[in-house]
């Protein structure tokens, strides 16, 4: 009985103990509830579900305070009390444990055994684990002492408390009523000095992320009609991008070994409005001619020549990056082409971004530098310099909004091609959504998933971040902790999926006039989809089956020619099979296809979710 | 229920009579003022029939150190007052401490857990 009325005790008190603030959120769905971040783990949540973000404002309060500490490297005295108590209560904890197994052991043993009768002392003297038990309870007490200096009145309640018959009993109590006083102190320092952001985004395999609405959290624009759930597959803005994706790559497909003509055009122009734009700047002859100064500014034997120097090797390096920027389509397959295409257009871009921001203010400075110069000392080549570094400063203002429009587009265009996550799972938006932590405010939010704007499909990721921050006496937010909980899209039952677009590869299976062997055409495919609560790999794996319509080319006596298909596919449409016919042609067909975005962003995004 | 008091060696029995019994001891040697108080403190925190306290512990107050039997002598050494010394059940000394003033009831209950074992 005593000992029940012991561990009694010791959980109350060890319920007080500090944990790590972030995992005093609890998420709550339709079909289950987690509590804290667990990254391992990605649940599934109803494509018409709410998910309420719940966050236990007292002991978060305390949890974060306990973080929080005083700002400093160095653990406050109250940090330091309250890891010593939280340390001595599990030490506490463990050794009562063993002691009771200890007991049970031996009280089982002599039950079975009444003639041996074991003695409880002498398993108590040699019991491995309890001994362990008991050299874990010591180190407890010794952290214990160093109360004394922190915290003398908590130390000698602690202490007094050995003294009497139920002491460990006493001593949890005692810390127990410590702890409860910590807390209060530990929730006015989180409520001065704390702030908690949380953010919500989706993140679709096979598109941008996109930041959603977190009311009191964020001003993000939600859908002005609730979504329910339909049965018809609908084309919506994804399938528009699919099949625009599928037709730029059939050609592809017709020549693995090169990127499309189209695309080799478009570059062309890229490269050559970059080469024009050199031309009409005379970069290359401002580079040679800043190369020519720097060398004579080291050459000459004057010493006031030190700004001169420095400008105009800073100035000949922005020109130089200018001068040497090139598109590039290296790559040994599509994908690795395109993805080279896309970064090369954004260091393209960035550079073109640097070099009108850099160089007019450069030229500027080293031709002030030389001037400055020249005033001091009359130099010929000096004069030169200087009027050739004013005039091409004057044709960078001249063309800088040329240059920026020129900078933008590439970047806008590397964009599309290399669409990634970075701008809505930032640092920058969770700090943005930041609250002050009070301790009047509720924390808590949903997330209706219902009025997300825009398409949102089965298995799109939601990803919550959520990050405690220090904030200073001006307000500056300084991250503490950070943490995320992705969820993946799910319905259930039968349900369809929007229409996809895809490349598929039409064999003909009936006699035809040409000569034709997996005629890669675009494809539109209407799928349904089935999904099991409990099963994540089968709803993973997202087998659907449907009807695959495409515009085949089969005879030359026909101007159009359409194929009904039946098929299946897997991994979110990502591979198409099936067996169909053309209308026109009057001839069978069997496929295999896949969706080349899809294909792509994948490649981007690491693989499969 | 009153504190236990601590045995006082020679004037309630003699050190070999205590140390024959089957418990952990903790022996306070010397008759200072100090040695009487953490002798009461050993007594104090002897008292303990739960959570640990199923090994028997005995506080001993030696206020004579011509009570000190000679194999414990032999073991301990000199003896300042006040020393505290603390035996298993069957007799082996863990440890022998000077006091530095500063050690309390926490201290002396890790010196019998210490024993205890």
């Amino acid at each position: 009985m005593k000992l029940r009325l012991i561990a009694a005790a010791l959980l109350l008190a060890t319920s007080a103990l500090a944990q790590s603030p972030l995992n005093d959120v609890q998420f709550k769905w339709g079909n289950g509830q987690q509590n804290g971040f667990q990254r391992k783990t990605t649940p599934e949540i109803d494509r018409y579900d709410s998910l309420a973000i719940n966050v236990d404002k007292q002991k978060f309060l305390t949890d974060a305070g306990a973080q929080l500490g005083n700002g400093t490297q160095t653990p406050s005295d109250l940090e330091t009390e309250l890891s010593i108590l939280g340390s001595f209560l599990k030490q506490v904890g463990a050794y009562h444990a063993a002691l009771l197994n200890t007991v049970a052991s031996v009280a089982k043993q002599n039950a079975a055994n009444p003639g041996a009768q074991l003695s409880m002392v002498d398993a108590m003297s040699s019991d491995p684990q309890l001994a362990q038990a008991r050299a874990g309870f010591r180190s407890g007490l010794a952290d214990l002492k160093k109360l004394k200096t922190i915290d003398p009145q908590t130390y000698a309640a602690v202490e007094q408390s050995f003294g009497s018959s139920s002491a460990y009993v006493s001593a949890a109590n005692a810390i127990e009523n410590r702890l409860n006083q910590l807390s209060a102190t530990l929730q006015q320092n989180a409520a001065a000095t704390g702030a908690l952001g949380l953010t919500a985004t989706i993140v679709p395999p096979d598109a941008a992320a996109r930041p959603l609405h977190l009311p009191n959290y964020d001003q993000v624009a939600v859908s002005s009609t609730i979504a329910v759930p339909n049965y018809i597959p609908v084309v919506d803005a994804r399938t528009q991008r699919e099949i625009t994706a599928a037709e730029d790559f059939r050609d592809v497909a017709k020549s693995l070994t090169q990127v499309s003509a189209q695309f080799q055009a478009s570059m062309k122009e890229l490269q050559t409005s970059l080469d024009t734009l050199r031309t009409s700047l005379k970069t290359q002859v401002l580079e040679v001619q800043l190369n020519s100064l720097i060398q004579q500014v080291r050459s000459s034997a004057r010493t006031d020549l030190g700004p001169v120097l420095t400008d105009a090797t800073a100035a000949r390096d922005l020109v130089q990056q200018l001068n040497s920027t090139n598109l590039t389509i290296d790559g040994t397959t599509d994908a690795q082409r395109l993805l080279n295409v896309a970064n090369s257009m954004n260091t393209t871009a960035q550079a073109l971004l640097d070099a009108s921001k850099g160089i007019p203010d450069d030229l500027n400075k080293l031709a002030d530098d030389t001037e400055t110069a020249v005033r001091n000392t009359a130099d010929a080549t000096l004069s030169q310099s200087e009027a050739m570094v004013r005039q091409a400063a004057s044709d960078f203002l001249a063309k800088q909004t040329f240059f920026i429009t020129l900078a933008n587009n590439l970047m806008s265009l590397g964009q599309l091609l290399a669409a990634d996550s970075r701008l809505a799972l930032s640092a920058d938006r969770l700090a943005a959504a930041a609250r002050n932590l009070d301790a009047n405010t509720d924390y808590s939010t949903t997330l209706d998933l219902r009025t997300i704007p825009g398409d949102v499909h089965v298995r799109d990721n939601i990803v919550v971040q959520a990050a405690l921050y220090r904030r200073d006496a001006n307000g500056q937010l300084t991250q503490v902790s950070t943490d995320s909980q992705a969820f993946v899209v799910q319905r259930y039952n039968i349900f369809p999926d929007s229409v996809r677009g895809g490349l598929i590869f039409a064999e003909p299976r009936s006699k035809i006039d040409r000569d034709i062997s997996y005629q890669p055409v675009p494809a539109l495919g209407y799928y349904w989809r089935t999904g099991f609560r409990g099963h994540p790999a089968w709803n993973a794996m997202s087998p659907s089956f449907g009807i695959t319509m495409a515009l085949l080319d089969f005879s030359d006596a026909n101007t159009m020619e359409l194929g009904f298909a039946g098929g299946i596919s897997i991994f979110r449409d990502l591979a198409w099979v099936g067996y169909g016919r053309n209308l026109q042609a009057k001839a069978n067909y069997f496929y295999v296809g896949t969706n080349p975005l899809l294909l792509v962003k994948l490649f981007q995004n690491g693989g499969l979710r | 229920m009153p504190m236990p008091a601590p045995v006082i060696v020679p004037r309630d029995k003699s050190l070999d009579q205590v140390l024959a019994t089957d418990q952990v001891h903790m022996i306070i040697i010397g008759s200072s003022q100090r040695a009487t108080e953490l002798a009461e403190l050993a007594g104090e925190v002897s008292d303990r029939d739960e959570f640990g306290g199923a090994v028997p512990r005995c506080a001993v107050q030696v206020t004579d150190d011509d009570a000190v039997t000679p194999a414990l002598r032999q073991e301990v050494g000199e003896t300042p007052d006040p020393t505290i010394i603390t035996l298993k059940r069957d007799g082996t000394v863990v440890r022998a401490v000077l006091d530095d003033g500063e050690i309390d009831r926490i201290d002396l209950e890790d010196m019998f857990l210490e024993a205890g074992v």
